[in-house]
Protein backbone atom coordinates (compact mmCIF):
# COMPACT_ATOMS: atom_id res chain seq x y z
CA UNK A 1 0.00 0.00 0.00
CA UNK A 2 2.50 2.57 1.01
CA UNK A 3 4.42 2.25 -2.39
CA UNK A 4 1.72 2.95 -4.22
CA UNK A 5 0.13 5.71 -2.09
CA UNK A 6 3.68 7.53 -2.28
CA UNK A 7 3.66 6.98 -5.92
CA UNK A 8 -0.09 8.55 -6.51
CA UNK A 9 1.02 11.11 -4.12
CA UNK A 10 5.06 11.76 -4.79
CA UNK A 11 3.17 11.74 -8.80
CA UNK A 12 0.80 14.67 -8.03
CA UNK A 13 3.55 16.44 -5.94
CA UNK A 14 6.32 16.58 -8.40
CA UNK A 15 3.82 17.33 -11.49
CA UNK A 16 2.86 20.05 -8.69
CA UNK A 17 6.24 21.28 -8.43
CA UNK A 18 6.51 21.44 -12.26
CA UNK A 19 3.80 23.53 -12.48
CA UNK A 20 4.71 26.05 -9.95
CA UNK A 21 8.39 26.44 -11.84
CA UNK A 22 6.17 26.50 -15.36
CA UNK A 23 3.87 29.48 -13.57
CA UNK A 24 7.04 31.17 -12.22
CA UNK A 25 8.95 31.06 -14.83
CA UNK A 26 11.69 29.45 -13.34
CA UNK A 27 12.29 26.58 -15.82
CA UNK A 28 14.22 27.20 -18.69
CA UNK A 29 12.52 27.01 -22.27
CA UNK A 30 15.33 24.26 -22.88
CA UNK A 31 14.39 22.21 -20.08
CA UNK A 32 10.29 22.75 -20.66
CA UNK A 33 10.34 20.08 -23.11
CA UNK A 34 11.92 17.26 -20.56
CA UNK A 35 10.01 18.24 -17.50
CA UNK A 36 6.89 18.49 -19.98
CA UNK A 37 7.89 14.68 -21.40
CA UNK A 38 7.78 13.76 -17.54
CA UNK A 39 4.69 14.84 -16.77
CA UNK A 40 3.14 13.15 -19.49
CA UNK A 41 5.11 10.09 -18.01
CA UNK A 42 3.97 10.43 -14.55
CA UNK A 43 -0.03 10.70 -15.73
CA UNK A 44 0.09 8.02 -17.75
CA UNK A 45 1.66 5.86 -14.94
CA UNK A 46 -1.36 7.15 -12.38
CA UNK A 47 -3.86 6.57 -15.05
CA UNK A 48 -2.49 3.53 -15.62
CA UNK A 49 -2.39 2.60 -12.02
CA UNK A 50 -6.16 3.87 -12.12
CA UNK A 51 -7.81 1.62 -14.47
CA UNK A 52 -5.66 -1.42 -15.18
CA UNK A 53 -6.04 -4.39 -13.10
CA UNK A 54 -2.88 -5.59 -11.95
CA UNK A 55 -3.22 -9.07 -11.86
CA UNK A 56 -0.49 -9.67 -9.27
CA UNK A 57 -2.88 -7.86 -6.54
CA UNK A 58 -5.53 -9.85 -7.68
CA UNK A 59 -3.87 -13.15 -7.81
CA UNK A 60 -2.49 -12.55 -3.28
CA UNK A 61 -6.39 -10.92 -2.84
CA UNK A 62 -7.83 -14.01 -4.24
CA UNK A 63 -5.38 -16.47 -2.33
CA UNK A 64 -6.01 -14.81 1.11
CA UNK A 65 -8.45 -16.87 3.00
CA UNK A 66 -8.99 -19.49 0.72
CA UNK B 1 -55.87 -43.25 42.27
CA UNK B 2 -58.09 -40.99 42.75
CA UNK B 3 -60.06 -39.01 45.52
CA UNK B 4 -61.49 -35.46 46.10
CA UNK B 5 -58.17 -33.61 47.18
CA UNK B 6 -57.01 -34.27 44.15
CA UNK B 7 -57.35 -32.24 40.69
CA UNK B 8 -56.71 -33.46 37.06
CA UNK B 9 -53.59 -30.90 35.49
CA UNK B 10 -56.23 -29.78 32.99
CA UNK B 11 -58.61 -28.63 36.32
CA UNK B 12 -55.14 -27.27 38.25
CA UNK B 13 -54.01 -25.27 34.63
CA UNK B 14 -57.65 -24.25 34.10
CA UNK B 15 -57.53 -22.66 37.94
CA UNK B 16 -54.56 -21.29 37.29
CA UNK B 17 -55.87 -19.88 34.19
CA UNK B 18 -59.01 -18.23 35.66
CA UNK B 19 -57.10 -17.22 38.99
CA UNK B 20 -54.69 -15.25 36.78
CA UNK B 21 -57.06 -14.09 34.50
CA UNK B 22 -58.92 -12.41 37.95
CA UNK B 23 -55.26 -11.09 39.08
CA UNK B 24 -54.23 -9.46 35.59
CA UNK B 25 -57.31 -8.14 34.09
CA UNK B 26 -56.29 -4.90 32.94
CA UNK B 27 -52.80 -4.96 31.12
CA UNK B 28 -49.82 -4.37 32.80
CA UNK B 29 -46.73 -2.52 31.42
CA UNK B 30 -43.48 -4.47 32.07
CA UNK B 31 -39.73 -3.65 31.61
CA UNK B 32 -38.03 -6.58 30.17
CA UNK B 33 -35.29 -7.70 27.54
CA UNK B 34 -35.74 -9.61 24.59
CA UNK B 35 -33.87 -12.58 24.66
CA UNK B 36 -35.06 -14.64 21.43
CA UNK B 37 -37.53 -13.15 18.78
CA UNK B 38 -38.61 -14.83 16.19
CA UNK B 39 -41.32 -13.52 13.53
CA UNK B 40 -43.11 -16.75 12.73
CA UNK B 41 -44.42 -17.06 8.62
CA UNK B 42 -47.83 -17.08 9.98
CA UNK B 43 -47.52 -13.09 11.05
CA UNK B 44 -47.42 -13.91 14.48
CA UNK B 45 -44.04 -12.84 16.67
CA UNK B 46 -42.83 -15.39 19.23
CA UNK B 47 -40.47 -13.98 21.59
CA UNK B 48 -38.68 -15.16 24.85
CA UNK B 49 -38.40 -11.73 27.51
CA UNK B 50 -36.06 -11.99 30.54
CA UNK B 51 -34.61 -9.94 33.31
CA UNK B 52 -30.74 -9.88 33.75
CA UNK B 53 -29.44 -9.41 37.68
CA UNK B 54 -28.22 -5.43 37.52
CA UNK B 55 -24.32 -5.93 37.44
CA UNK B 56 -24.40 -9.73 35.95
CA UNK B 57 -25.68 -11.47 32.60
CA UNK B 58 -27.46 -14.27 35.02
CA UNK B 59 -31.03 -14.45 34.09
CA UNK B 60 -33.24 -13.78 36.58
CA UNK B 61 -36.90 -14.02 34.94
CA UNK B 62 -38.15 -15.25 31.96
CA UNK B 63 -41.52 -15.55 30.01
CA UNK B 64 -42.56 -16.24 26.91
CA UNK B 65 -44.65 -13.69 24.86
CA UNK B 66 -46.30 -13.42 21.56
CA UNK B 67 -47.42 -11.02 19.27
CA UNK B 68 -50.19 -11.82 17.31
CA UNK B 69 -50.01 -11.14 13.42
CA UNK B 70 -52.75 -8.62 13.64
CA UNK B 71 -51.65 -6.80 15.97
CA UNK B 72 -47.36 -7.57 14.89
CA UNK B 73 -47.38 -5.63 11.68
CA UNK B 74 -48.52 -1.96 13.78
CA UNK B 75 -46.41 -2.56 16.44
CA UNK B 76 -43.20 -3.24 14.47
CA UNK B 77 -43.74 -0.27 12.36
CA UNK B 78 -43.97 2.10 14.84
CA UNK B 79 -41.33 0.86 17.04
CA UNK B 80 -39.22 0.92 14.02
CA UNK B 81 -40.03 4.30 12.48
CA UNK B 82 -39.60 5.45 16.23
CA UNK B 83 -36.56 4.22 17.18
CA UNK B 84 -34.84 3.75 14.01
CA UNK B 85 -33.72 0.21 14.48
CA UNK B 86 -35.45 -3.54 14.42
CA UNK B 87 -37.02 -5.55 17.30
CA UNK B 88 -34.58 -8.04 17.94
CA UNK B 89 -32.28 -9.77 20.69
CA UNK B 90 -30.68 -7.79 23.32
CA UNK B 91 -32.85 -4.93 23.15
CA UNK B 92 -34.94 -3.54 26.52
CA UNK B 93 -38.67 -2.92 25.96
CA UNK B 94 -41.44 -1.39 27.63
CA UNK B 95 -44.57 -3.68 26.89
CA UNK B 96 -47.45 -3.33 27.38
CA UNK B 97 -49.19 -7.05 27.78
CA UNK B 98 -52.11 -9.08 29.13
CA UNK B 99 -50.77 -11.85 30.80
CA UNK B 100 -52.37 -15.24 29.37
CA UNK B 101 -52.37 -18.58 30.19
CA UNK B 102 -52.75 -21.55 28.19
CA UNK B 103 -53.59 -25.31 29.40
CA UNK B 104 -51.18 -26.23 27.60
CA UNK B 105 -48.84 -23.84 26.66
CA UNK B 106 -48.66 -22.35 29.77
CA UNK B 107 -48.12 -18.68 30.61
CA UNK B 108 -47.28 -16.10 27.94
CA UNK B 109 -47.49 -12.40 27.42
CA UNK B 110 -49.34 -11.64 24.74
CA UNK B 111 -47.50 -7.98 23.88
CA UNK B 112 -50.55 -5.36 22.44
CA UNK B 113 -48.05 -2.19 22.69
CA UNK B 114 -44.16 -1.35 22.78
CA UNK B 115 -43.07 2.01 24.05
CA UNK B 116 -40.62 2.89 21.72
CA UNK B 117 -39.13 5.55 24.19
CA UNK B 118 -38.53 2.99 26.47
CA UNK B 119 -35.76 1.53 24.16
CA UNK B 120 -34.83 5.15 22.65
CA UNK B 121 -34.06 5.77 26.46
CA UNK B 122 -32.33 2.55 27.07
CA UNK B 123 -29.93 2.70 23.83
CA UNK B 124 -29.34 6.15 24.59
CA UNK B 125 -28.14 5.57 27.97
CA UNK B 126 -26.13 2.70 27.03
CA UNK B 127 -24.51 4.43 24.23
CA UNK B 128 -23.81 7.09 26.56
CA UNK B 129 -21.96 4.76 29.06
CA UNK B 130 -20.14 3.41 26.15
CA UNK B 131 -19.05 6.50 24.69
CA UNK B 132 -17.85 8.23 28.46
CA UNK B 133 -16.16 4.75 28.59
CA UNK B 134 -14.47 5.60 25.11
CA UNK B 135 -13.71 8.92 25.60
CA UNK B 136 -12.10 8.23 28.96
CA UNK B 137 -9.31 5.88 26.77
CA UNK B 138 -8.12 8.91 24.91
CA UNK B 139 -8.33 6.92 21.65
CA UNK B 140 -11.31 8.64 19.88
CA UNK B 141 -9.89 9.86 17.59
CA UNK B 142 -7.06 7.83 16.37
CA UNK B 143 -8.57 6.13 13.39
CA UNK B 144 -9.68 9.78 12.00
CA UNK B 145 -6.09 10.54 12.69
CA UNK B 146 -4.57 8.18 9.73
CA UNK B 147 -3.29 9.93 6.87
CA UNK B 148 -5.78 8.66 4.13
CA UNK B 149 -5.03 7.52 0.97
CA UNK B 150 -5.17 9.38 -2.12
CA UNK B 151 -7.38 6.86 -4.05
CA UNK B 152 -8.77 3.82 -2.05
CA UNK B 153 -8.40 1.69 -4.38
CA UNK B 154 -8.06 -1.72 -2.76
CA UNK B 155 -10.52 -2.31 -0.50
CA UNK B 156 -11.42 -4.49 2.38
CA UNK B 157 -14.54 -5.04 3.04
CA UNK B 158 -16.24 -6.46 6.64
CA UNK B 159 -19.79 -7.34 5.75
CA UNK B 160 -21.69 -10.44 5.01
CA UNK B 161 -22.50 -12.44 1.72
CA UNK B 162 -26.05 -12.32 1.94
CA UNK B 163 -26.30 -8.87 2.96
CA UNK B 164 -28.06 -6.14 0.65
CA UNK B 165 -25.86 -3.59 1.21
CA UNK B 166 -22.89 -5.84 0.17
CA UNK B 167 -23.96 -6.50 -3.19
CA UNK B 168 -25.04 -2.32 -3.23
CA UNK B 169 -21.52 -1.00 -2.59
CA UNK B 170 -19.45 -4.07 -4.59
CA UNK B 171 -22.11 -3.05 -7.81
CA UNK B 172 -21.69 0.50 -7.22
CA UNK B 173 -18.10 0.15 -7.03
CA UNK B 174 -16.90 -1.93 -9.85
CA UNK B 175 -19.33 -0.51 -12.54
CA UNK B 176 -18.24 3.04 -11.56
CA UNK B 177 -18.50 5.69 -14.58
CA UNK B 178 -14.87 6.68 -14.85
CA UNK B 179 -14.17 2.87 -14.64
CA UNK B 180 -11.30 3.29 -11.80
CA UNK B 181 -10.12 -0.23 -10.99
CA UNK B 182 -10.78 -1.09 -7.58
CA UNK B 183 -9.55 -4.39 -5.79
CA UNK B 184 -12.22 -5.43 -3.59
CA UNK B 185 -11.93 -8.38 -1.39
CA UNK B 186 -14.58 -9.45 1.30
CA UNK B 187 -13.98 -10.41 4.94
CA UNK B 188 -17.23 -11.85 6.16
CA UNK B 189 -18.75 -11.49 9.55
CA UNK B 190 -21.79 -11.79 10.66
CA UNK B 191 -24.08 -8.35 10.92
CA UNK B 192 -26.68 -9.13 12.92
CA UNK B 193 -27.64 -10.29 16.85
CA UNK B 194 -24.89 -10.40 19.60
CA UNK B 195 -22.36 -12.01 18.09
CA UNK B 196 -21.82 -8.78 15.75
CA UNK B 197 -19.54 -7.46 17.74
CA UNK B 198 -16.87 -10.41 18.00
CA UNK B 199 -17.69 -11.79 14.42
CA UNK B 200 -16.68 -8.17 13.29
CA UNK B 201 -13.47 -8.11 15.36
CA UNK B 202 -11.99 -11.47 14.07
CA UNK B 203 -12.85 -10.40 10.24
CA UNK B 204 -10.69 -7.08 11.30
CA UNK B 205 -7.71 -9.18 12.58
CA UNK B 206 -8.00 -11.07 9.46
CA UNK B 207 -7.27 -7.51 7.58
CA UNK B 208 -4.54 -6.71 9.77
CA UNK B 209 -3.06 -9.74 8.56
CA UNK B 210 -3.25 -8.27 5.23
CA UNK B 211 -2.29 -4.52 6.07
CA UNK B 212 -0.33 -3.32 3.62
CA UNK B 213 -2.17 -5.46 0.63
CA UNK B 214 -5.03 -2.71 1.66
CA UNK B 215 -5.59 0.84 1.59
CA UNK B 216 -9.05 1.14 3.56
CA UNK B 217 -11.35 -1.36 5.42
CA UNK B 218 -15.18 -0.40 5.09
CA UNK B 219 -17.40 -2.08 7.69
CA UNK B 220 -21.01 -2.06 5.63
CA UNK B 221 -24.56 -3.60 6.27
CA UNK B 222 -27.39 -3.50 4.03
CA UNK B 223 -30.51 -1.35 4.45
CA UNK B 224 -33.41 -3.99 3.72
CA UNK B 225 -33.56 -5.43 6.71
CA UNK B 226 -33.34 -3.22 10.00
CA UNK B 227 -31.86 -5.51 12.81
CA UNK B 228 -31.08 -3.93 16.17
CA UNK B 229 -27.77 -1.72 15.88
CA UNK B 230 -27.16 -2.04 19.67
CA UNK B 231 -24.56 -4.52 18.96
CA UNK B 232 -22.26 -1.81 16.45
CA UNK B 233 -22.72 0.38 20.40
CA UNK B 234 -20.09 -2.16 21.43
CA UNK B 235 -17.41 -1.01 23.89
CA UNK B 236 -14.77 -3.63 22.49
CA UNK B 237 -15.37 -2.93 18.76
CA UNK B 238 -15.48 0.20 18.98
CA UNK B 239 -12.12 0.17 20.88
CA UNK B 240 -10.97 -2.15 18.43
CA UNK B 241 -12.04 0.04 15.41
CA UNK B 242 -10.40 2.99 17.02
CA UNK B 243 -6.86 1.58 17.30
CA UNK B 244 -7.17 -0.08 13.74
CA UNK B 245 -4.26 0.90 11.66
CA UNK B 246 -6.27 1.53 8.57
CA UNK B 247 -8.93 4.00 8.15
CA UNK B 248 -12.16 2.48 8.57
CA UNK B 249 -15.41 3.59 6.61
CA UNK B 250 -18.73 2.41 8.22
CA UNK B 251 -22.19 2.33 6.50
CA UNK B 252 -24.30 0.40 8.77
CA UNK B 253 -27.57 1.45 7.62
CA UNK B 254 -29.42 3.46 10.18
CA UNK B 255 -31.73 6.45 10.60
CA UNK B 256 -31.76 7.58 14.12
CA UNK B 257 -28.66 7.68 16.52
CA UNK B 258 -25.28 7.06 15.02
CA UNK B 259 -23.73 3.30 16.06
CA UNK B 260 -20.84 4.28 18.54
CA UNK B 261 -18.39 2.76 15.68
CA UNK B 262 -19.34 5.63 13.69
CA UNK B 263 -17.68 7.89 16.07
CA UNK B 264 -14.48 6.08 16.59
CA UNK B 265 -14.71 5.14 12.91
CA UNK B 266 -12.26 7.40 10.26
CA UNK B 267 -15.45 8.31 8.33
CA UNK B 268 -19.34 7.18 8.88
CA UNK B 269 -21.34 6.98 6.24
CA UNK B 270 -25.11 6.35 6.50
CA UNK B 271 -25.65 2.98 3.89
CA UNK B 272 -23.25 0.71 1.92
CA UNK B 273 -24.00 3.04 -0.89
CA UNK B 274 -22.73 6.19 0.41
CA UNK B 275 -19.72 4.54 1.00
CA UNK B 276 -18.96 3.50 -2.22
CA UNK B 277 -19.62 7.05 -3.45
CA UNK B 278 -17.77 8.71 -0.59
CA UNK B 279 -14.63 6.26 -1.74
CA UNK B 280 -15.41 6.66 -5.89
CA UNK B 281 -15.03 10.13 -5.17
CA UNK B 282 -11.30 10.15 -4.67
CA UNK B 283 -10.56 8.34 -7.66
CA UNK B 284 -12.59 10.74 -9.85
CA UNK B 285 -11.19 14.17 -7.82
CA UNK B 286 -7.74 12.65 -8.50
CA UNK B 287 -8.20 11.41 -12.04
CA UNK B 288 -9.67 15.23 -12.78
CA UNK B 289 -7.05 16.75 -10.72
CA UNK B 290 -4.17 14.78 -13.16
CA UNK B 291 -6.31 16.01 -15.79
CA UNK B 292 -6.52 19.68 -15.05
CA UNK B 293 -2.66 19.62 -13.79
CA UNK B 294 -2.14 18.43 -17.18
CA UNK B 295 -4.43 20.90 -18.82
CA UNK B 296 -3.24 23.65 -16.66
CA UNK B 297 0.87 22.59 -17.67
CA UNK B 298 0.19 22.32 -21.38
CA UNK B 299 -1.58 26.08 -21.29
CA UNK B 300 0.95 27.30 -18.89
CA UNK B 301 3.45 25.99 -21.31
CA UNK B 302 2.18 27.35 -23.79
CA UNK B 303 1.82 30.78 -22.40
CA UNK B 304 5.37 30.05 -21.25
CA UNK B 305 6.51 29.70 -24.59
CA UNK B 306 4.70 32.69 -25.82
CA UNK B 307 6.51 34.79 -23.21
CA UNK B 308 9.74 33.48 -24.48
CA UNK B 309 8.91 34.15 -28.17
CA UNK B 310 7.47 37.35 -27.60
CA UNK B 311 11.03 37.77 -24.94
CA UNK B 312 12.67 36.41 -28.37
CA UNK B 313 11.06 39.25 -30.66
CA UNK B 314 11.67 41.79 -28.57
CA UNK B 315 15.50 40.89 -28.23
CA UNK B 316 15.75 40.49 -32.09
CA UNK B 317 13.49 43.82 -32.31
CA UNK B 318 15.94 45.25 -29.44
CA UNK B 319 18.92 44.05 -31.70
CA UNK B 320 17.72 44.98 -34.74
CA UNK B 321 17.30 48.39 -33.06
CA UNK B 322 20.69 48.96 -31.52
CA UNK B 323 21.77 47.18 -34.48
CA UNK B 324 20.50 50.18 -36.69
CA UNK B 325 21.65 52.75 -34.11
CA UNK B 326 24.83 50.68 -33.69
CA UNK B 327 24.99 50.88 -37.66
CA UNK B 328 23.65 54.81 -37.70
CA UNK B 329 26.55 55.33 -35.39
CA UNK B 330 28.81 53.69 -36.86
CA UNK B 331 28.18 55.10 -40.18
CA UNK B 332 27.95 58.79 -38.97
CA UNK B 333 31.51 57.96 -37.23
CA UNK B 334 32.83 56.75 -40.78
CA UNK B 335 31.25 59.74 -42.07
CA UNK B 336 33.16 61.87 -39.94
CA UNK B 337 36.36 59.94 -40.26
CA UNK B 338 36.06 60.03 -43.65
CA UNK B 339 35.30 63.73 -43.68
CA UNK B 340 38.58 64.06 -41.27
CA UNK B 341 40.14 62.21 -43.79
CA UNK B 342 39.08 64.17 -46.35
CA UNK B 343 39.88 67.08 -44.13
CA UNK B 344 43.66 65.61 -43.16
CA UNK B 345 44.10 64.49 -46.83
CA UNK B 346 43.22 68.12 -47.62
CA UNK B 347 45.81 68.96 -45.28
CA UNK B 348 47.98 66.82 -45.81
CA UNK B 349 47.96 67.31 -49.27
CA UNK B 350 48.40 71.29 -48.87
CA UNK B 351 51.07 70.67 -46.00
CA UNK B 352 52.57 67.94 -49.09
CA UNK B 353 51.75 70.63 -51.42
CA UNK B 354 53.30 73.49 -49.48
CA UNK B 355 56.32 71.42 -48.84
CA UNK B 356 56.78 70.53 -52.59
CA UNK B 357 56.40 74.06 -53.26
CA UNK B 358 58.87 74.68 -50.65
CA UNK B 359 61.04 72.07 -52.10
CA UNK B 360 60.25 73.07 -55.16
CA UNK B 361 61.77 76.57 -53.98
CA UNK B 362 64.38 75.51 -52.13
CA UNK B 363 65.48 72.92 -55.20
CA UNK B 364 65.20 76.32 -57.66
CA UNK B 365 66.89 77.74 -55.26
CA UNK B 366 69.05 74.87 -54.85
CA UNK B 367 69.86 74.21 -58.85
CA UNK B 368 70.31 77.74 -58.66
CA UNK B 369 73.12 77.82 -56.14
CA UNK B 370 74.09 74.54 -57.96
CA UNK B 371 73.99 75.58 -61.23
CA UNK B 372 76.41 78.67 -60.19
CA UNK B 373 78.23 76.55 -58.30
CA UNK B 374 79.30 74.50 -61.33
CA UNK B 375 79.46 77.39 -63.63
CA UNK B 376 81.91 78.46 -61.89
CA UNK B 377 83.26 75.20 -61.23
CA UNK B 378 83.35 75.02 -65.33
CA UNK B 379 84.79 78.28 -65.45
CA UNK B 380 87.80 77.37 -62.92
CA UNK B 381 88.01 74.27 -64.74
CA UNK B 382 87.64 75.87 -68.27
CA UNK B 383 90.56 77.87 -67.39
CA UNK B 384 92.58 75.45 -65.98
CA UNK B 385 92.11 73.53 -69.02
CA UNK B 386 93.16 76.71 -71.12
CA UNK B 387 95.81 77.68 -68.88
CA UNK B 388 97.17 73.89 -68.89
CA UNK B 389 96.64 73.84 -72.91
CA UNK B 390 98.49 77.04 -73.49
CA UNK B 391 101.47 75.44 -70.99
CA UNK B 392 101.23 72.63 -73.34
CA UNK B 393 101.10 74.38 -76.31
CA UNK B 394 104.30 76.67 -75.57
CA UNK B 395 106.08 73.82 -74.61
CA UNK B 396 104.93 72.02 -77.85
CA UNK B 397 105.55 75.09 -79.72
CA UNK B 398 109.15 75.58 -78.08
CA UNK B 399 109.77 71.49 -79.21
CA UNK B 400 108.78 71.98 -82.57
CA UNK B 401 110.98 75.13 -83.25
CA UNK B 402 113.99 72.95 -81.43
CA UNK B 403 112.43 70.16 -83.89
CA UNK B 404 112.06 72.46 -87.16
CA UNK B 405 115.76 73.27 -86.08
CA UNK B 406 116.22 69.82 -86.47
CA UNK B 407 114.40 69.40 -89.65
CA UNK B 408 116.04 71.48 -91.28
CA UNK B 409 119.15 69.47 -90.65
CA UNK B 410 117.49 66.60 -91.65
CA UNK B 411 115.30 67.84 -94.48
CA UNK B 412 116.63 65.38 -97.69
CA UNK B 413 116.85 68.82 -100.10
CA UNK B 414 118.77 69.76 -97.93
CA UNK B 415 121.19 66.74 -98.26
CA UNK B 416 120.23 66.99 -102.10
CA UNK B 417 121.39 69.61 -101.86
CA UNK B 418 125.02 69.11 -100.71
CA UNK B 419 125.03 66.33 -103.66
CA UNK B 420 123.13 63.40 -102.22
CA UNK B 421 120.64 61.73 -104.34
CA UNK B 422 118.12 59.08 -103.12
CA UNK B 423 116.59 56.41 -105.56
CA UNK B 424 113.44 54.49 -105.41
CA UNK B 425 112.72 51.68 -106.79
CA UNK B 426 108.96 51.42 -106.88
CA UNK B 427 108.56 53.97 -104.53
CA UNK B 428 110.93 53.19 -101.84
CA UNK B 429 114.13 54.40 -101.27
CA UNK B 430 116.76 51.98 -102.03
CA UNK B 431 118.62 50.76 -99.29
CA UNK B 432 120.11 47.39 -100.58
CA UNK B 433 120.85 47.21 -104.59
CA UNK B 434 120.40 43.00 -104.26
CA UNK B 435 116.70 43.87 -103.81
CA UNK B 436 116.32 45.14 -107.26
CA UNK B 437 116.59 42.95 -110.28
CA UNK B 438 118.40 43.67 -113.30
CA UNK B 439 117.22 45.30 -115.59
CA UNK B 440 114.79 47.21 -113.90
CA UNK B 441 113.90 50.47 -113.60
CA UNK B 442 114.63 53.09 -110.84
CA UNK B 443 114.05 56.24 -110.02
CA UNK B 444 116.50 58.67 -108.47
CA UNK B 445 115.80 62.10 -106.67
CA UNK B 446 118.42 64.84 -107.16
CA UNK B 447 118.29 67.99 -105.23
CA UNK B 448 117.14 69.71 -108.46
CA UNK B 449 114.71 66.69 -109.78
CA UNK B 450 115.22 63.16 -110.69
CA UNK B 451 115.81 60.63 -113.44
CA UNK B 452 115.13 57.19 -114.36
CA UNK B 453 117.73 54.69 -114.95
CA UNK B 454 117.49 50.67 -115.49
CA UNK B 455 120.62 48.86 -113.57
CA UNK B 456 122.87 47.50 -115.91
CA UNK B 457 124.81 45.61 -112.97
Amino acid sequence: MDKKEISYTAAIKEIETILGKIENQELDVDELAGKLRRVTELIKTCKSKLHSAESEVDKILKEIGD
Amino acid sequence: MENSSSVSLLELNSQIKSCLHKGFMAPVWVRAEINQYNEHYSGHCYIELIEKGANTDSIQASVRATIWASAFRRIKAHFETSTGQCLSEGIKVLVRAHVDYHEVYGISLNIREIDPNYTLGDLARKRLETMRKLEATGIMDMNKELPFPVVPQRIAIISSLSAAGYEDFTNQMQQNKNKIHYYLKLFPATMQGSSVPLSIMAALDKVAEHERLFDVVVVIRGGGSKTDLSHFDDFDLAYYIAQFPLPVITGIGHEKDDPVIDYVAHTRCKTPTAVASYLLEFGIEFESELDWLNEKISSESKSLLVVEKQRLKDLSEGINASTKLYMEQAESLLREDLLQTEAATKQYLQQLNFSLNRLGDSLTLGSYQFLNRSQSYQEKMLYMVESAMQRRFEKENNRLQVLSKDAQFANPDNILKKGYSVSYYKGKAIKDPSEIDIGETIETRVYKGSFKSRLLE
